[in-house]
């Protein structure tokens, strides 16, 4: 019975019908062959699934993101960090990273990072003679580090679904983030001789539309300007103190600071820079809320369907026939990277993880591994899987602002995909990375 | 319909700040003024269950549920417009059958008179977003179906482009 309900759902992904839906029409189909009068189940799981506190963390980070993204936030981290390190070579490329790893620590969400770092930098870039292709590769794999450095939404929806501690798990990301960081800047310096190779600079007026009045400042020798400078990214740097801060200091909980970023985000965008106005405010709440529940829906509907599965045993029986031929974690660790580099290549990102966690985490837990560390194994699996086509939503986006077509980027792409699995793999057989932070509490 | 879920849209942009006030106010009253509110958490619960089944009518409406769209690259014209329709169609089976499970549920529970820990109200209150959510779901559904709509978006998308 089980697997029939299992076929029809894997076919109505496939045809395109919404994860969500699919989920409930599973289940539902399960309930009215098997047990008709029990079928509500799929109404009142849904309902249960929903009605966490701590699941209300991901529209609060959403909505604070987001309005990161259309306040001035990004532009002054931009400005700061140029002025700081503007004049080395192929400074531009790394003020991306740099940026974006500092935006991560603001966001939870890698398509917020691309857009807000992304957006101001790839015209920058190709403004200064970047090729169009590396502009976007470099924006859009920077992109990952909205979703390693804390908070992230994705590590909130996997320890919602493995039930760990998000505080931790927002640890265990952290020197994942910045090894990956320094892989691409050192990817950066290596192919500064390439990256500016600009073909295509004859169109480049059409590109740099994005807010011409305020051009980001290359001034590093300007002692005013870097004073000013400081004082106009302040409130963005204070915003992870905050945030985290208040987390780990146990003065709030995870829900709580993300509504206490979103106020913080209002606060300092409506009133200090004055770049949302009232009106507008609303709207991006509102556009905000439709992409909250577009993503609680399928986690409301993936609890409906997580219990019938797991009621029937499937994630067991896998874990019995997987830790019959082979028990060693390290083994079962590889496998599971090259399923989820697979799924990630055309599966969204949360998606992926309401699916696939319920069912690992029993053979994960079968084979001795912290499912801290397999959260942020996933995490990062995941992560590559927002580069590579064809659902390569950082790279999609970051090539509408570069206005190019995404197979075009896919050259400049493999030096980044490389450095990403290199620590992917080096996250993946040293636990220790990951673990010794969340390890330090307790 | 358009005009319905552009409201809706704002509607819900102001619940979901009125829901980060009443997150920070619980933050402040635990521990600025050490008198825990315990119906903030309840509250803030219930209103996010609404705007996720409010707002996601209008994902249908505005197609942006996530799904795997493999088939929209390999599928063109006529087909697609096809297989569209038949998703429309599914989806609607299944919010139909969904709005009547939540009527049974919410009559149920008033029946029994369930009410919430913290706020004191029926359970049949916060229930009542699954039943309003379904109803609105399944009239964007139907009007993706109808043939008019499609072609006032496709109007719309023509006169963006021009």
């Amino acid at each position: 019975m089980v697997l029939w309900t299992l076929i029809l759902f894997f076919s109505l992904v496939i045809i395109g019908i919404p994860i969500a839906f699919s989920f409930g029409i599973g289940a539902l189909f399960h309930w009215i062959v098997s047990d008709p009068s029990n079928s509500i189940v799929v109404v009142t799981k849904s309902f249960a699934s929903l009605d966490s506190f701590s699941l209300m963390a991901i529209p609060l980070f959403i909505l604070a993101g987001d309005i990161m993204k259309e306040g001035a936030i990004s532009r002054h981290l931009i400005n700061l960090i140029n002025g700081i390190i503007g004049k080395i070579k192929g400074a531009l490329a790394h003020v991306t990273v740099i940026a974006s790893l500092f935006f991560g620590a603001i966001s939870g969400s890698s398509a917020a990072t691309v857009a807000a770092i992304g957006g101001i930098m790839i015209p920058e870039m190709i403004k200064k003679g970047y090729s169009r292709e590396h502009a976007v590769v470099i924006a859009a794999s920077s992109g990952f580090l909205g979703v390693l450095i804390p908070p992230s939404i994705p590590l909130i929806i996997y320890g919602f679904n493995a039930e760990v501690s998000i505080a931790k798990l927002f640890l265990g990301g952290i020197v994942p983030g910045v090894l990956i960081a320094i892989g691409f800047m050192i990817v950066n310096r290596l192919m500064y001789n390439k990256q500016m190779n600009n073909e295509t600079a004859v169109s480049l007026e059409e590109v740099i539309e994005e807010e011409p009045n305020h051009p980001i400042q290359p001034d590093p020798d300007n002692k005013k300007s870097f004073k000013k400078n400081i004082l106009n990214a302040f409130p963005a740097l204070l915003m992870p103190v905050i945030v985290l801060g208040g987390i780990y200091s146990g003065v709030f909980t995870p829900t709580e600071s993300g509504a206490v970023a979103a106020l913080y985000g209002i606060l300092v965008s409506v009133f200090l820079y004055k770049s949302i106005g009232l009106k507008n405010l609303v709207f991006i709440s509102g556009k905000s809320t439709l992409m909250s529940a577009i993503i609680l829906f399928i986690i409301g509907l993936a609890g409906v369907f997580g219990w019938l599965i797991t009621t029937e045993q499937v994630p067991m029986k896998l874990a019995d026939a997987v830790t019959n031929i082979t028990s060693n974690p390290y083994v079962i660790l590889m496998i599971l990277n090259i399923i989820y580099l697979i799924l990630g290549t055309f599966l969204e990102t949360i998606t992926a993880i309401v699916i696939t966690t319920p069912i690992f985490l029993p053979l994960i837990l079968a084979v001795g591994i912290d499912p801290i560390h397999f959260g942020i194994i996933q995490t990062v699996n995941l992560s590559v899987g927002l580069i590579t086509p064809p659902m390569a939503l950082n790279l999609l986006m970051a090539s509408k602002i570069g206005n190019i077509p995404v197979l075009q980027t896919v050259r400049a792409l493999v030096p980044y995909f490389l450095v990403s699995i290199i620590v992917l793999l080096i996250v993946t057989y040293i636990p220790g990375i990951v673990l010794f932070l969340p390890n330090l509490i307790s | 319909m358009e005009r319905i879920n552009k409201t809706l849209i704002y509607l819900a942009g102001v619940f979901m700040l009125v829901l980060t006030a009443l997150a920070n106010l619980q933050v402040l009253t635990r521990f600025v003024l050490e008198v825990p509110v315990p119906w903030v958490e309840e509250a803030i619960r219930y209103i996010m269950i609404y705007l996720v089944l409010i707002m996601s009518s209008t994902a249908i409406y505005l197609n942006s549920h996530l799904n795997v769209d493999i088939l929209d690259l390999v599928i063109k014209g006529k087909f697609l417009q096809v297989l569209q329709k038949l998703r429309a169609a599914v989806i609607l089976a299944f919010t139909v059958s969904y709005t009547y499970l939540a009527y049974q549920l919410i009559m149920d529970t008033i029946e029994m008179g369930q009410v919430t820990p913290a706020l004191q109200i029926s359970m049949a209150w916060p229930l009542l977003a699954v039943l309003l959510g379904g109803i609105l779901m399944a009239i964007n559904c139907i009007y993706l179906l109808f043939p008019k709509k499609i072609k006032f978006k496709r109007n719309l998308d023509a006169s963006k482009e021009g």
